[in-house]
């Protein structure tokens, strides 16, 4: 059961999150890894202590887009299969850059999706989502050389 | 903005716009809730199972506890050190606390903490350093560009970093100052200064991460003001006049530790910095929630002072500085004292977690580890490939409410991508074997690195079915 409470904090933060969650996993997985997040996050024994519900929920989505892509991994290796491309894409993006971002391990993709679509800095990624602005520098600068060398190939 | 931002922007805003339109309210709380979707056959069936096993557990604060015998099988690759008898750093103090009682011209006083005895931590990071009792104050600039110039963007391809000009002053006990500068300098050379009457020393950052120091001892203390190395050291030198006793600082109840059955899967574990706590101020909106640890693992110039200098060299492409945090005086080391490949001009490694290396030199090994609750006597780290590493916990010695594993991990390395090895799941045994704990480990975080104290959600119930449903 789900509070008012719980309720209207998350039909507040539904959009952005699902678009995080998009960021990291995918559209087409993003609705149900926020709706593990956030089952997750309220059932919680955290949860009612939590002052900063907004970020909580940013890392529960993260924490389960971690799980999520683990176990699809697995499942791809095991069925030795690739996962196909969404049906819509953007034409004018490079597809070896897509793919490069989309190997981006789960934070990698948080770090950048934060700090482009959501235009946040390394402090504010690094308050969200409870990790050192250091690795918040590390993640970027990492996915940059990655794909600055592909780049310049 | 070059060719490459340009398209990551793409790539990225091509994921949020695709993204499918949130489930509803309704939707999420039905028995079959879920996004609708599609995915692969059989996930949905393990994710609802995982929901409402994890709901279940978590609602009826559900603990299993199974009496499951470990393998004899597993690769015994251990590292970890005997328990050791460690120095005493628990109940000493400082004899008064140095820093400024209202912040300087141009800065705010974000936030200060004491720590009297031993150090409390979570997740993996324990940026201890040399350390006993500490007194610490970060200070911001304020955002008045007259009284101080932002780097419009910092030139090494990484974020803007406002933490990077920021300032703290560190009070330690006089024979850890020669430390705690080289910690923050990344080396010691320095020039002679005079604080307010009182010989001292600047030291120049060895690189761009490490930081621009003044030290000097005074009323029977020795006092560090530290700055990134963008922060000129005259104008370190300046605020260093500046710093005057302070005699009173609010002192926060503690925050945990909140180790108890229900969050033993991960040991869910915040420890501020006990026994007084942090308190923040003129923090604006959202840095609230932080605990003052967190934001220590966040300002730069105090994470550096708090961290131990590994070595500092001149490299390939330039300087760098390698820290690790532990104390290898107390015969432990937390961090992976490692060079990664990659390592680039001015970047210090700051491996946050162990649970999935980074790339380390050749020959040299990575480590997994973490914490533990005091009663688990033995953790088993199950990679991805099957293999299994198995090391007994022991005890820091520093009054620290869990114990501490480390173990090599062979071939682990680079980052968190599908073909690297990674942690997924971690078993807590008990006296007899009994697992007091089992569930999968976040990639990149160690079981202690929950910080529910800090408002991180969990990442596995208790409950290691559901865990092991929810691993897929």
């Amino acid at each position: 059961m789900i509070s008012d409470d719980d309720g209207e904090i998350y039909e507040k933060h539904a959009d952005e999150l699902v678009r995080f969650a998009s960021g990291l996993v995918g559209p087409d997985d993003a609705g149900d890894v926020l709706s593990a997040a956030v089952l997750r996050a309220f059932t919680s024994p955290a949860w009612r202590t939590v002052t900063n519900r907004r970020a909580y929920l940013y890392r529960s989505v993260l924490n389960e887009a971690r799980m999520w892509r683990r176990a699809a991994q697995r499942r791809l290796r095991r069925d030795d299969r690739s996962k196909g491309p969404a049906e819509v894409w953007d034409h004018d993006v490079r597809p070896d850059v897509r793919e490069a971002l989309d190997a981006l391990d789960v934070r990698s993709r948080a770090v950048l999706f934060l700090s482009y679509w959501a235009d946040l800095d390394a402090g504010g990624i690094a308050d969200l989502l409870d990790i050192s602005v250091s690795t918040v520098r590390r993640d970027a600068a990492r996915a940059h050389r990655r794909l600055r060398r592909m780049f310049d190939e | 903005m070059n060719d490459l931002d340009s398209e990551i922007r793409r790539v990225v805003f091509e994921w949020a716009e695709q993204a499918p339109v949130a489930p509803t309210l309704d939707h999420l709380t039905s028995p079959t809730g879920s996004a609708a979707a599609p995915r692969p056959p059989g996930s949905r069936r393990v994710f609802v199972a995982a929901v409402v096993v994890a709901a279940v557990a978590l609602i009826a604060g559900v603990v299993a506890v199974s009496t499951h015998r470990q393998d004899s099988t597993v690769v015994q690759a251990g590292i970890t050190p005997a328990r050791a008898t460690l120095a005493d750093v628990a109940g000493r103090t400082s004899g008064s606390r140095m820093g400024f009682p209202a912040a300087p011209a141009g800065f705010s006083l974000d936030y200060e903490f004491t720590r009297d005895q031993a150090l409390a931590a979570d997740g993996s990071t324990l940026p201890t350093g040399p350390l006993g009792p500490v007194y610490a104050q970060y200070l911001r600039p304020l955002d008045v560009p007259d009284t101080y110039t932002v780097p419009a963007a910092q030139t090494d391809g990484t974020l803007p970093d406002p933490a990077g000009w920021s300032v703290g002053v560190v009070t330690v006990l006089p024979v850890e100052q020669g430390d705690v500068v080289l910690a923050a300098a990344g080396h010691s050379d320095g020039k002679a200064v005079t604080i307010n009457g009182h010989d001292g020393v600047a030291v120049a950052a060895w690189s761009a991460a490490d930081d621009n120091v003044v030290s000097w001892t005074q009323d029977g203390v020795a006092v560090v003001v530290v700055g990134t190395a963008i922060t000129p050291l005259a104008q370190i030198e300046q605020l260093a006049a500046q710093v005057r006793p302070v005699d009173h600082t609010p002192v926060l109840e503690p925050i945990g530790p909140t180790i108890d059955q229900l969050n033993s899967a991960s040991v869910a574990g915040s420890w501020s910095l006990a026994p007084g706590a942090s308190t923040m101020v003129g923090r604006d909106a959202g840095g609230a929630t932080l605990t003052g640890w967190s934001i220590l693992r966040s300002a730069g110039p105090l994470w550096n002072a708090f961290s131990t200098v590994v070595d500092h060299e001149n490299g390939p492409g330039g300087r760098f500085t390698v820290r690790a945090a532990g104390s290898p005086s107390a015969n432990s080391t937390l961090e992976p004292m490692t060079v990664p490949r990659d390592a680039t001009t001015g970047q210090p490694i700051w491996p946050d977690t162990m649970m999935v290396g980074l790339a380390v030199a050749d020959g040299a090994p990575d480590v997994v580890d973490g914490f533990a609750p005091v009663d688990v006597r033995e953790v088993r780290v199950v990679l991805s490939d099957g293999q299994t590493l198995q090391a007994p916990t022991y005890d820091l010695g520093r009054g620290w409410p869990v114990l501490i594993f480390a173990v090599a991990a062979p071939d682990i390395h680079d980052d968190q991508t599908a073909t690297g090895l990674h942690v997924v799941r971690i078993d807590g045994f008990g006296v007899g074997g009994a697992v007091l704990f089992s569930g999968p480990s976040a990639i990149g975080n160690a079981p202690g690195d929950v910080n529910a104290g800090s408002e991180s959600p969990p990442r596995c119930p208790a409950n290691p079915e559901s865990c092991a449903a929810a691993e897929g």
